[in-house]
């Protein structure tokens, strides 16, 4: 085993970095940092437990409108109760969508995923008395303790620590036993169920955690860009994005979806600047992962390290 | 209540022809096609432009049938030329090739026909209306619901009466015995795509006096047939006919009723079915 | 009391009665032997026991509890572990980590999200000493020999602790000369913690040298029951030998 320390560090140090390069490379990175947590959140359920959710946007989405109605309807501007309120009602949602989904695997619980995220999608998109339809919320004016963001620097330090507390935490739960336990049922669901684990719960629980990292995410990208709507935070490309992101970076690899997400985020502007059709592109990309490299940039990356 | 049973059976129709694909690949070759919405729109575009060579009512008539066989074509050269390329290495592969080409189509709808959404109600107006039970409406509609309902009969025929059918069927039930009985296993899935691929590209061509195209109609087909999918249980004809007129009556009241909740309504018969029965109206068991 | 009893406990599968009609009582720390052609109903038994199947008519008592309606992970923490024929393992975890799964749960800190498993020292020495105990190598599973992955899947059920064993084939592909000194450790394991066992077993050899008792099973019924004695018994080599 190497010791990859002075990499995360390093990796720190640039991304403190960033902002003096320029606000537009702060935004970029911003957005990086965001769907580098959503990718990693996915990753609980694809990578740890075997479940592919096609259907996270609903979280992500779910966090983004508790902060844009919480500031339309009750003016409520403190980040510091906008987003445990984002987190509270991305955990509700988790456990009573978890309930529905978690009884299926495979191809049945993509398809669930995809029909709730629908559901969820639709309501935005048709009560617009409440949701504002089509045109979404702009969120705009949000204060911290009192002090009011301005700029998108501030901001950006925000999503940076946010990001690396999310690390931290998400290493930590998928080191520890209920991680390994997640990984057992991946494997082998009737192996585990003989070693006296309860596999629905557990398949609720790796839910539960990916739902609530997505929705924490979704709220500071509502709070990050200042503005949300249903096709940005709940449409089924917004869920697709995080699974290509995962798969692109390598789902066998903690790290894995992070660098997808970097990567994509960073491509998607580059290409949408220079040539008209991004989604050809985009749509290029994923079949050739999935022909050529199918275990992503940091499954290929550390088979070479094994390799040598 | 007549045009709102009408418009539903329209709807049921359609949801029927996108669904039957859906569902007959997924039973054969074990993959759900993410890229059928992108299919059905591909129909339409197809169907509108051989429609531009003449105004011929023949033409426009005979329109969702050549759209159909160029679609299921496209969907064929597709399933051999890059979706076999991932067969055994699992559904997560399978499952993000065909989602990747929703983004490759999306720009070839794009470059082919532009960023408008486009319709031709033309053969409606040519074909005049007919009346029922005092109410007056296109003689299209009738039509359309027919021939739908012909089709699901011809399907019904094909799967269970013929030789192909026959080995269609059996290799869903197991392909290593299939293939050891000489039957060459790579055809029928090429044969299988082809048949859903058609159905979502006669669909499409079907309905461009009705509702034309938009880009986003792809994905929006793509869920709504997920949905019918999962609600008839995955890999049941029956259960596609079956949930297609349930959610294409539903939607269709549901438009006339409560305009602001229908797809709503939609997704919450799907979510009761799921937790009355699991697997789906006529599903069997699940894997 | 007897460790565990089934009463009348049937099975079929369409016009197969895998399982017809049998009731047996396991005592404390008991070693028995299930013998019989394939087909006969060995495994479907030992699936209704576990839990993996639920039994058409019938009840299961375990420490007098009836436990018929039970799911398989709650029989596992009341104490009965198994094996499978065919090894399950976790593939892309390592050995070490397939043992500690089973050890984590038994001592019910699967569920421990807050502390990384590097933290769990205990844990890890006992599945250490498992694995050394059954020179089972730490490596990936993936690339662990047949060999290697049927003992792991013994270690699993027995690192549960469980007060019920049930060994669906343990030595089977395993080779002729390592089979004896495989089996014997099973049974130093076994007896060392006192647990009952009953296991499924094709070679007549260790089932005369280790079990208490064999039951002989054909046609999903229990044709005869006895030490080893009962292998020599004329009706029972018939069957045996139709095999």
């Amino acid at each position: 085993m190497r010791d990859y320390r002075i990499v995360y560090l390093a990796a720190a140090v640039l991304l403190f970095l960033v902002p003096f390069t320029g606000e537009y490379a702060t935004y970029l990175t911003g957005l990086a940092l965001l769907f580098g947590v959503a990718a990693l959140a996915l990753n609980v359920l694809l990578g740890y437990t075997g479940l592919l959710s096609f259907g996270n946007a609903l979280f992500f989405g779910c966090g983004a409108y508790t902060v844009g109605l919480l500031i339309k309807h009750f003016d409520i501007t403190a980040i510091e109760i906008l987003f445990p309120a984002s987190i509270a009602a991305s955990f509700v949602v988790a456990v009573l969508v978890g309930f529905i989904c978690v009884r299926h695997t495979r191809i049945y619980f993509t398809m669930l995923t995809i029909a709730l995220a629908s559901l969820f999608y639709a309501l935005a998109h048709k009560l617009r008395p409440i949701t504002g339809g089509d045109d979404g919320i702009r969120v705009y004016e949000t204060y911290i303790f009192g002090h009011e963001i301005t700029s998108i620097i501030e901001f950006y330090y925000v999503v940076l620590i946010f990001f690396i507390a999310s690390i931290l935490i998400l290493r930590i739960i998928l080191k520890s036993p209920f991680g390994l336990t997640l990984q057992a049922i991946r494997d082998s669901e009737l192996r585990a169920r003989f070693a006296g684990i309860s596999i629905m719960k557990y398949r609720l629980g790796a839910f539960i955690v990916s739902g609530v990292f997505t929705g924490m995410s979704g709220a500071l990208y509502a709070l990050f860009l200042g503005q949300i709507s249903p096709d940005d935070v709940l449409g089924l490309t917004r869920s697709g994005e995080f699974v290509a992101m995962t798969i692109l970076g390598g789902f066998t690899s903690f790290v894995g979806p992070i660098v997808g997400a970097f990567v994509f985020t960073y491509l998607k502007a580059f290409v949408s600047s220079v040539a008209l059709y991004w989604y050809m592109v985009a749509g290029i990309i994923i079949v050739g992962i999935v022909l050529f490299v199918p275990m992503g940039i940091m499954g290929e990356v550390e088979r070479r390290i094994r390799g040598f | 209540m007549i045009p709102q049973i009408i418009n539903g059976l329209i709807f049921a129709s359609i949801l029927f022809l996108v669904a039957t694909g859906l569902t007959i690949i997924f039973g054969i070759l074990r993959v759900v096609n993410f890229s059928h919405g992108s299919f059905y729109l591909l129909g339409v575009y197809i169907a509108y432009s051989i429609t531009r060579l003449s105004h011929d009512p023949v033409l426009y008539l005979a329109s969702p049938f050549i759209a159909g066989t160029i679609v299921g074509g496209v969907g064929m050269a597709f399933e051999r030329g890059l979706l076999s390329r991932v067969y055994g290495r699992g559904e997560l592969f399978e499952l993000l090739m065909t989602y990747g080409m929703i983004f490759v189509f999306i720009d070839v709808f794009r470059i082919g026909w532009g960023t408008m959404p486009i319709s031709d109600p033309t053969i409606t107006f040519m074909l005049g209306t007919v009346s029922i039970a005092g109410y007056t409406m296109p003689l299209y509609n009738i039509y359309l619901i027919s021939i739908a309902a012909v089709l699901a009969v011809v399907l019904w025929f094909l799967l269970f009466k013929t030789n192909v059918g026959m080995v269609i069927r059996a290799t869903s039930f197991d392909r290593e015995v299939t293939s050891s009985f000489g039957v060459n296993v790579n055809r029928v899935y090429a044969l299988t795509f082809f048949l859903g691929c058609f159905l979502a590209g006669f669909g499409g061509g079907l309905m461009l006096p009705i509702t034309g195209a938009w880009i986003g109609l792809d994905i929006d087909m793509l869920i709504i047939g997920l949905v019918v999918v999962v609600v008839g249980g995955l890999g049941s004809i029956k259960g596609a006919l079956a949930a297609s007129l349930l959610i294409g009556l539903v939607r269709s009241f549901g438009i006339s009723m409560f305009p602001a909740v229908e797809l709503a309504i939609v997704y919450v018969i799907m979510i009761a079915v799921l937790i009355v029965k699991p697997s789906g109206l006529f599903g069997g068991v699940e894997h | 009391m007897e460790l565990l009893k089934t009463e009348r406990l049937k099975k079929y599968f369409g016009e197969v009665h895998a399982v017809d009609n049998v009731s047996l009582e396991i005592g404390q720390s008991e070693f028995i032997s299930i013998v019989g052609p394939n087909g006969s109903g060995k495994t479907t038994l030992v699936n209704l026991i576990s839990g993996a199947l639920m039994p058409d008519t019938g009840v299961i008592y375990f420490e007098g509890k009836d436990i018929t309606k039970l799911p398989a992970h709650k029989r596992v923490k009341l104490g009965i572990g198994r094996s499978f024929q065919i090894p399950m393992v976790y593939e892309f975890l390592s050995s070490l980590d397939n043992v500690l799964v089973s050890i984590l749960s038994r001592d019910r800190y699967s569920s421990v999200f807050y502390r990384t498993v590097d933290r769990f020292g205990e844990a890890r020495k006992e599945a250490f000493e498992l694995l050394e105990r059954f020179s089972i190598p730490l490596r990936l599973v993936a690339e662990l020999p047949h060999g290697h992955r049927k003992l792991l899947d013994v270690a699993m059920a027995l690192a549960l602790q469980p007060k019920l064993v049930l060994l669906d084939e343990p030595t089977s592909g395993i080779s002729l000369e390592e089979r004896d000194q495989v089996m014997g450790t099973i049974a130093d394991v076994l007896k060392e913690k006192k647990v009952a066992a009953v296991i499924v077993e094709h070679d007549m050899d260790i089932v005369a040298e280790y079990s208490d008792r064999i039951l002989v099973m054909h046609e999903g019924k229990i044709l005869k029951e006895g030490g080893k004695e009962i292998l020599e018994d004329e009706e029972v080599r018939k069957v045996l030998i139709g095999e």
